[in-house]
């Protein structure tokens, strides 16, 4: 049996001896054979042969991989060399270990969030479905029912269409027109959040329950009220089953008329949000959900394979045209939007991630110059090595090579504790940006690992590349002649050079983050138009099936509004859909009939629901007429200022009425009965819009509650958990936190970016100034000689101090320059995240400028102290 | 291609190379240790031939070598080609006449 063998595989010198032997062996039997004696063959034999040993050698040369060879050779002089100077190693490793560490951090997020693919299998034909009102310009975002039923019958681009609603309740049992008391056990009511979907919803994602079965078509049929099955997350099943697989067609909680658990969702399945525990589909043959106008899904759709957004756009418009000739009243205006599932659930979060990345990014740029000209101090002290290595023949490849190596092997190590610190970092992160989507599956996987060995190579090129050509040019005969004595003032250039770029770039990002933290001020120094401090805000679970009864539902509402009002502290309250401040947009079209404007033009108009006691809860004055009250629940509306400015202008609004173009529950026509003051309403980041309030219209189950209190609000929470409780043992009381803490979160990426940015532009700052500072005391010790020889000649130390600051000043400066046409540039990838900063701020700017010179100055005059006072004796006197 | 073309005969030593090059070209042609064992090492390394420890005639051991697939291949392609080039030279000397 013949072996295979490794190409790569080196012989035993033992198998070369052998095989040379061998052949030595029968060229002595040979000789034997014509004749000659044994000790005379042998000598003839070895003749013959040759030099067995230059033969070896040649075998040796065969089996050799060169470049590994010289590899390994340059590899252990570098490690020598460096571990003969522990402390500049260890310098340069700290300062690569920053700029890698914080990049990779960066780019560990920026992997998670945007790069890699959503969960699911062939995720990026997942796409989100809107439905869109070219004429009113805005998405209407949900999916009625039945179009989408429609929609998913009629195309030809989807594998499947679905879609979802969740809500937040404390009901586990039924469905939705139930009010269930039954989940009490605990202390109080806990709060679960629950998904209703469209048929196909896990065709769509592509995902199947890790335990029993998906919905079947008998679940697709209306058979009552109560959803007979429920997918439940692995969570609830730990929790609530144990984890046993006998939980599959058990009910859901013990008793009648509850859904029947079906099946388990796989471990980590988070669709649509984190926290849904439970999963119930809803019949799209059930009678509340076969309105045209009833919408309420996200639709969510599967692309089939080769079909692009526009096609599949296209063709659903193709559909939608179809239907609006069938049903012309409901149909008509619609069209759809498409957008892909990832892009929807990024969000935002891209611009930031970039930002930072760009910051990272240059701060890694100033590492890299840190290091280069860390590294170009250190070639000067080794021009001797240098010299002596190149005149005993070393080529000027091998000393590039040489010095390449040695920055390797320093990125490498700054590479591997920047990954560590990477890692350690990405749980800090995932806690602090809890407010960027995704954030959470941060972790190591090879996009990543090949990120971080690019940055190696990247920062070895870059800080090595420069001192290596320098190194490389010493001559033998001018340095070992010059021996130490040489002046460096001409090649300090360079390195002065290196500083000013360093500068330039650290006041590219102070310039970046004292915009961003102007912006972030004035965003919580705007005045609102509302009163935020002192309201204590939370939320009451309930389901959207109460809808069905709005009577009902507002008696709820009334009897929390009241008990919480009569608690001690609690100076007003009252409810709003949404919270004042927080970003939240729903623009309506709306029309006026009796109010003889022209009907031509459009009213678009932000809506908020209220009721009563809102404008004196929120501090919002009345500018006309009066606010909602009792008796104008669902008939009576207040507008803002600028709604009055818009579009009544010419006429008193009072006594007008409004109506909801669309057949909404709001579509009895309300009189307005007052005007109020602006207010942001729809994000504290937004100017005031016309705006409607529609007193005490109830639309949605869910609701906010605003206590204004005469303490601190937050004294308040349990007094308000238990009076709720003891109105409505039956519902949750969720989000409880002061107003202000609710801003806080909504603005928590801007914060987010802000901290993150400044911190860099902090270490770029130090940075900076360390090679600043570094750069001085070395050209200092290197004129030490001449110093003392023009002090001793009489110059005062003050010129001499002089001398060294300006130098210091002239190199910042002009770096700081630099910086300043840097940072216009990259002004424009800001602009769009600045509230009511211009990006050429001169405030920012200067201050920038201003900081980079005043710790420039700080860097520069210690070295230059420190030169002043040499004493020239002993100066003279050292070498 | 005279090595690869030994070799194919049958598992050879590199004693055996050297004896059989210089047999069959009637002592024409001889190779040199020297030349020998880098050749045959860079050819295994090539992978055109294997090599394994066996037994010799005298019952010592000594390493054999082996035409490999892909040797053969590479014997077959240098042998047209050696052909064309022969031919070649042939032909213009004929004509030179």
């Amino acid at each position: 049996m013949w072996s295979w063998r490794h190409p790569f595989r080196k012989p035993r010198p033992a198998e070369l001896d052998n095989e040379l032997q061998f052949h030595l062996e029968k060229l002595v039997q040979e000789k034997i054979a014509e004749g000659i004696p044994p000790d005379e063959a042998r000598r003839q034999a070895i003749l013959d042969f040759g030099g067995a040993e230059i033969i070896k050698e040649e075998l040796r040369d065969v089996h050799r991989i060169p470049v590994l060879d010289a590899i390994s050779t340059h590899l252990r002089y570098a490690f020598r060399v460096l571990c003969a100077k522990p402390a500049f190693s260890l310098t340069v490793i700290a300062t690569l270990t920053l700029g890698i560490g914080a990049n990779t951090a960066v780019f560990s997020a920026i992997d998670a969030v945007l790069l890699r693919p959503l969960p699911y299998p062939n995720a990026d034909r997942l796409v989100v479905l809107h439905e869109y009102r070219p004429k009113q310009k805005r998405a209407e975002g949900f999916v009625a029912p039945v179009r989408l039923e429609d929609w998913n019958r009629l195309n030809t681009t989807f594998q499947a269409i679905s879609g979802y609603y969740t809500e937040d309740t404390t009901d586990t049992t039924r469905g939705y027109y139930a009010e269930d008391a039954s989940n009490t056990a605990a202390p109080l009511p806990v709060k679960i959040k629950r998904a209703f979907v469209a048929p196909r919803f896990l065709q769509v994602l592509g995902i199947s329950p890790a335990l029993g079965h998906d919905f079947t078509s008998a679940d697709e049929h209306f058979q009552g009220y109560a959803p007979a099955s429920v997918l439940i997350s692995e969570r609830f099943w730990r929790e609530h089953f144990h984890s046993n697989p006998d939980a599959i067609g058990k009910p859901l909680l013990p008793g009648s008329g509850s859904a029947t658990v079906i099946g388990v969702m796989p471990a980590g399945f988070s669709f649509p949000a984190e926290d849904v525990e439970l999963w119930y589909l809803v019949p799209p043959d059930a009678p509340y959900a076969r309105n045209r106008r009833n919408t309420w899904y996200t639709a969510i759709a599967r692309l089939r394979p080769g079909i692009t957004e526009s096609q599949a756009r296209a063709n659903l418009d193709l559909v939608q045209r179809q239907l609006a000739q069938q049903f012309p009243a409901t149909d008509a205006d619609l069209t759809v939007e498409v957008q892909g599932l990832k892009e929807t659930t990024v969000g935002t979060a891209r611009a930031s991630l970039w930002l930072l990345f760009g910051a990272v990014s240059i701060l890694l740029l100033i590492v890299c110059t840190n290091v280069s000209a860390l590294m170009l101090a250190r070639g000067m002290e080794r021009e001797r090595e240098f010299s002596v290595r190149s005149s005993l023949g070393a080529s000027r490849f091998t000393l590039i090579a040489q010095v390449l190596t040695e920055t390797l092997l320093l990125a490498i190590c700054g590479t591997l504790t920047g990954l560590a610190i990477a890692a350690a970092s990405a749980r800090v992160l995932s806690t602090m940006a809890k407010s960027i989507p995704r954030i959470g599956e941060v972790g190591l996987d090879w996009r990543l690992f090949l990120y971080t060995a690019g940055c190696a190579v990247f920062v070895t090129l870059l800080s090595g590349l420069f001192p290596a050509f320098r190194a490389s040019s010493a001559t033998p005969s001018g340095a070992l002649s010059r021996g130490g004595r040489t002046q460096v003032s001409s090649r300090g250039r360079a390195q002065w050079t290196l500083v000013s770029i360093q500068v330039a770039l650290a006041v590219c990002l102070l310039s970046g983050a004292g915009l961003l933290l102007r912006s972030f001020r004035a965003l919580w120094q705007v005045s609102p138009g509302f009163d935020a401090s002192h309201v204590l805000v939370f939320r009451v679970t309930g389901g959207y099936g109460e809808t069905a009864d709005i009577p009902k539902l507002r008696q709820s509402i009334g009897r929390t509004l009241d008990a919480v009002r009569a608690l001690p502290g609690v100076q007003a309250a009252a409810t709003s859909l949404t919270r004042p401040g927080v970003p939240f947009g729903y623009p309506l079209e709306l029309a006026s009939p009796d109010s003889g404007l022209d009907p031509a033009r459009k009213i678009i108009a932000e809506s908020r629901y209220v009721s009563d006691g809102y404008f004196s809860a929120m501090r919002i004055p009345m500018v006309a007429g009066e606010p909602c009250d009792k008796h104008s629940e669902g008939t009576g509306a207040v507008v803002n200022r600028s709604f009055v400015s818009t579009y009544f202008s010419e006429i008193d609004p009072i006594g007008h009425h409004l109506i909801v173009n669309r057949n909404t529950p709001g579509a009895q026509p309300s009189t307005i009965l007052g005007v109020a003051g602006d207010a942001r309403e729809a994000g504290i980041n937004h100017e005031p819009v016309p705006t409607v309030y529609w007193c005490g219209l109830t639309i949605d189950p869910s609701r906010a509650y605003l206590l204004r209190t005469a303490g601190d609000p937050a004294g308040l929470t349990n007094a308000v958990r238990q009076t709720v409780h003891s109105v409505e043992p039956a519902r949750a009381v969720y989000d409880l936190a002061p107003l202000p803490s609710h801003l806080n979160e909504a603005f928590a990426e801007e914060r987010l970016r802000t901290l993150l940015l400044t911190l860099f532009a902090v270490t770029a700052l130090l940075l900076a100034c360390v090679g600043l500072y570094g750069t001085m005391t070395y050209f200092v010790t290197t004129r030490r000689r001449e110093i003392g020889l023009r002090i001793a000649l009489g110059a005062r130390r003050n010129q001499v101090w002089l001398r060294f600051v300006s130098q210091g000043l002239i190199v910042a400066s002009s770096g700081a320059a630099v910086g300043l046409g840097l940072a216009a540039w990259c002004a424009k990838f800001v602009s769009g995240m600045l509230y009511d900063v211009p990006a050429n701020d001169a405030t920012a700017l200067s201050a920038a400028v201003g900081t980079m010179l005043g710790v420039a100055l700080l860097a520069s005059a210690i070295p230059a102290i420190r030169a002043a006072r040499i004493d020239p004796m002993r100066a003279l006197r050292e070498e | 291609m005279l090595i690869l073309k030994i070799v194919a005969l049958g598992p050879v030593h590199g004693y055996g190379i050297s004896q059989r090059i210089r047999q069959i070209s009637k002592e024409v042609l001889q190779v040199q240790q020297g030349s020998l064992y880098p050749a045959l090492h860079r050819l295994e390394k090539r992978g055109w031939l294997e090599a394994e420890w066996g037994e010799s005639d005298n019952s010592r051991q000594a390493k054999f070598y082996k035409l490999s697939a892909k040797g053969r291949k590479q014997l077959a392609a240098e042998h047209s080609n050696w052909n064309r080039l022969s031919e070649a030279v042939h032909v213009i000397m004929q004509a030179a006449h």
